[in-house]
């Protein structure tokens, strides 16, 4: 009998062995697969997305590996499928009685108040769809047989998610990388492997470290996206009244010139999208790597090295192919992306293996109303 | 010597053992134990990408990481764990079995929500019909002018009390008002809830009270019998499936928004031939004349016929021909015109249409675009509500 290294007792705590996560997916292992699922959604109505939602992600599951062992995804399609089901009397009966119903039948002031009275309650409930989710996910992805978990309580996340929400937008997005590292927080200190618990910024106070410089590159950087992005336009209807000398009727009734405006204003928005890429992409780095950072596993802890244009990079590349496939082959961008993710994180150190019990079983059912807003951010894969 | 590296599925360490490849199953040693892991329940693990794991079913949490070696013997004792076909086999079953759900829904959609709309239509509460209405009114006075100038309040009057005068005959739960409205087309049509829209170009076309009288009996058997609302219901569920079976994408409430353009919602032709007979028979019940009807769909037909012509078939409305035809077999020569003299010439005044700026409508240089050009379940832009017509 051999007993590996990582399962040695006290590994965490007997020196910094780095432990690279691997993720090995290829273009060709993912793209047929993509197209298959697009083309069986067809002719389903999109029903089969339960189904390809699971084969994408146990793909990406099993090529993602630790310690030469993969991931295992063994979540199934009838499982979301039944999520989805039961979010139909829970959300969309509301959802369609309360937009469509209640304005026709209902006096109008009535059914007006019913629609504002809607959002307190759908948002925080969007919140605990997606924690409900990443509950979901974790019961159902297993590393050498034992599974994952998340406790907590997905209500008490949909308000906490309602908050921050609110909070961002009364400081104009200024309490964003804040309320990200919160988000990590009550996502990854429920979070557990087999019966050993994830512990995320034990004895940190400062969330955030770090993470207002790039914050502040991609606010700021916003605004001159959208000045950079659209200055083009407005040279060429400059141009064009200059030629004419005709300031109040810059040429609107020349058909090639409105070609070329709307032209214009296609390229600006996708000029737009790969310039908001670049300049969040500091941001988004810092936040991976700070996050990396913070979480730990019975002493093991975690490091990621996500850089700001090998984000850029996988975003945009994530980006062009999503535009060019008409969205169609958008799950081989998710892949990409977690892809560059996972081969850039490491564990250091090792969790005391042998004393990591396997862990209780996960909720019957799938995802529900986290598929209704594609919560997975229209990924397809994770 | 096949080696695989084996967890027990309690801790997630691993141990080498050797594996032994009997007839019956997988026999191995560890720490905890011999383990023997029959072929019938065995499956694999992995997803064909990387190294082949293999579990048992019902899932234990154990697991075997095979080595090569151990890879070429499975293959030999136990090649169903590595044909394709069988996960195929599952996979076109799915498909099939949920292409077949999907036809299943659409069909239930498709004939399903129609069958129920009329009797739900009846179960509804007026109050609930009128509701309704009241935002259809809306979108139709965005769209086209009432006629509501003082000099226009004699025509009104007299289209009011000619439809007064019908609907005694008629068992509509709620009041019926008319409204002519200055738009580009001739049409006629009813609002749920008790509102009948005429235009002022179908006004200039009738050459005689008892043509509008047809129309207005027409309009008004479509509310008594609540073809209107049954037409919501079924437009708008159409809207609310796509939204729940597509997960709430948006696609669904862009098409209940576009059936909520109500003046816009095609009858089957079962609820005009419906609408006709009632429409008749309401005539006849007021002492009128239903020859009217019939002289107002023979314009009708000269107007298609200048068109380029649809098949019946493809149409929702009965061809006019015949719909003149009927209507004139119900003829009762003799009876009073639906209006007199004042009255009539107050109509044909009615949004300005007797005024010298206006121009004559010529039927032969502009005709508009016959009704029955629109399919069935088209949804037409809101701002061209020309081409759907309830016009009789």
């Amino acid at each position: 009998m051999t007993t590996d290294a990582a399962g040695q007792p006290g590994g965490a705590h007997a020196g910094e062995t780095s432990h690279p996560f691997k993720q090995t997916g290829k273009f060709g292992n993912f793209a047929p697969l993509a197209l298959k699922n697009a083309l069986l959604g067809l002719v389903t109505l999109t029903l089969y997305r339960f189904w390809g939602r699971t084969e994408m992600r146990r793909r990406i599951w099993a090529s993602t590996t630790l310690m030469d062992d993969a991931l295992e995804y063994t979540g199934t399609g009838m499982e979301l499928f039944r999520g989805f089901l039961i979010a139909i009397p829970v959300f969309f009966i509301p959802f369609i009685l309360v937009f469509y119903v209640a304005p026709l039948v209902l006096d109008p002031v009535f059914s007006a108040l019913l629609l504002f009275a809607f959002y307190p309650i759908a948002l925080p409930m969007l919140g605990a769809a997606l924690y409900l989710m990443r509950r979901y996910q974790l019961s159902r992805t297993r590393w050498r047989g034992i599974r994952f978990g998340l406790g907590g309580s997905a209500v008490e996340f949909g308000f906490a998610s309602f908050g921050w929400m609110l909070l961002e937008g009364v400081t104009l997005g200024w309490y964003h990388p804040a309320a990200r590292m919160r988000r990590a927080r009550r996502l990854w200190s429920e979070a557990r492997f087999g019966d050993q618990p994830f512990t995320f910024a034990e004895g940190e106070t400062e969330l955030a470290k770090g993470l207002y410089g790039p914050y502040a590159i991609g606010w700021i950087g916003s605004f001159v996206s959208y000045f950079v992005a659209f200055v083009p336009m407005f040279l060429i209807i400059g141009f064009q009244a200059m030629a004419t000398g005709d300031f109040e009727n810059i040429g609107l009734e020349d058909p090639a010139f409105i070609a070329s405006i709307i032209g214009g204003f296609i390229l600006s928005g996708v000029l737009l999208i790969f310039l908001l890429v670049l300049v969040w992409a500091p941001f988004n780095a810092a936040a991976m790597n700070r996050t990396a950072e913070l979480l730990a596993l019975d002493g093991a802890r975690f490091k990621m090295k996500a850089t700001t244009f090998g984000i850029f990079g996988v975003q945009s590349s994530g980006l062009l192919v999503t535009i060019f496939t008409l969205g169609i082959l958008s799950p081989v961008a998710g892949m990409w992306l977690v892809r560059y993710m996972f081969n850039r994180l490491e564990m250091i150190g090792s969790p005391r293996l042998d004393e990591i019990y396997q862990g209780k079983e996960g909720p019957g059912q799938g995802e529900g109303i986290a598929d209704a807003f594609d919560l997975d951010f229209g990924a397809g894969a994770i | 010597m096949a080696q695989a590296r084996f967890s027990d599925g309690r801790t997630p360490t691993t141990q080498s053992v050797a594996l032994v490849f009997a007839a019956d199953g997988l026999r191995f040693s560890h720490s905890g134990g011999d383990q023997f892991w029959p072929w019938e329940s065995v499956v694999r693990a992995d997803d064909n990408v990387g190294a082949i794991v293999l579990r048992l079913e019902p899932d234990t949490g154990a697991r075997l990481h095979l080595d090569q070696a151990a890879v070429t013997a499975l293959k030999a004792a136990r090649p169903s764990l590595f044909d394709r076909a069988v996960a195929a086999r599952r996979g076109r079953r799915l498909a099939l079995g949920l292409v077949a759900l999907a036809g299943g829904i659409v069909a239930l959609f498709l004939v399903g929500v129609p069958l129920a709309a009329k009797p739900l239509a009846r179960l509804a509460p007026p109050a609930y019909e009128q509701q309704l209405g009241a935002v259809a009114w809306a979108q139709v006075q965005a769209i086209s002018e009432t006629c509501e100038a003082p000099e226009d309040e004699a025509g009104s009057r007299a289209l009011q009390s000619l439809v007064d005068r019908i609907a005694v005959e008629a068992d509509v739960p709620f009041l019926i008002t008319v409204y002519p409205v200055s738009a580009p087309f001739p049409n006629a049509f009813a609002l749920p809830g008790g509102r009948v829209v005429v235009t002022d170009d179908l006004i200039e076309m009738a050459d005689q009270p008892d043509e509008i009288a047809g129309v207005l009996a027409h309009e008004i058997a479509h509310l008594e019998k609540r073809h209107v609302l049954a037409n919501v219901i079924r437009q708008s569920s159409l809207g609310i499936m796509a939204d729940i079976v597509l997960g709430g994408g948006g696609i669904g409430q862009t098409i209940a928004g576009a059936s909520m353009n109500v003046a816009s919602l095609q009858y089957g032709r079962e609820d005009e031939t419906e609408a006709d007979r009632l429409g008749r028979s309401y005539l006849r019940d007021s002492g009128l004349d239903p020859a009217g009807m019939g002289a107002f769909f023979e314009k009708i037909q000269e107007l298609e016929q200048s068109e380029m012509k649809l098949p019946e078939l493809f149409s929702s409305h009965p061809d006019s021909k015949r719909r003149a035809l009927e209507a004139r077999r119900d003829a009762l020569p003799g009876r009073p015109p639906a209006m007199n003299e004042t009255e009539w010439a107050a109509v044909k005044s009615l949004c300005g249409l007797g005024a010298p700026g206006r121009k004559p409508r010529k039927k032969d240089s502009n005709p508009p675009d016959p009704p029955e050009l629109v399919l069935p379940g088209s949804t037409p832009a809101a701002a061209e509500p020309a081409t759907p017509t309830s016009a009789p």
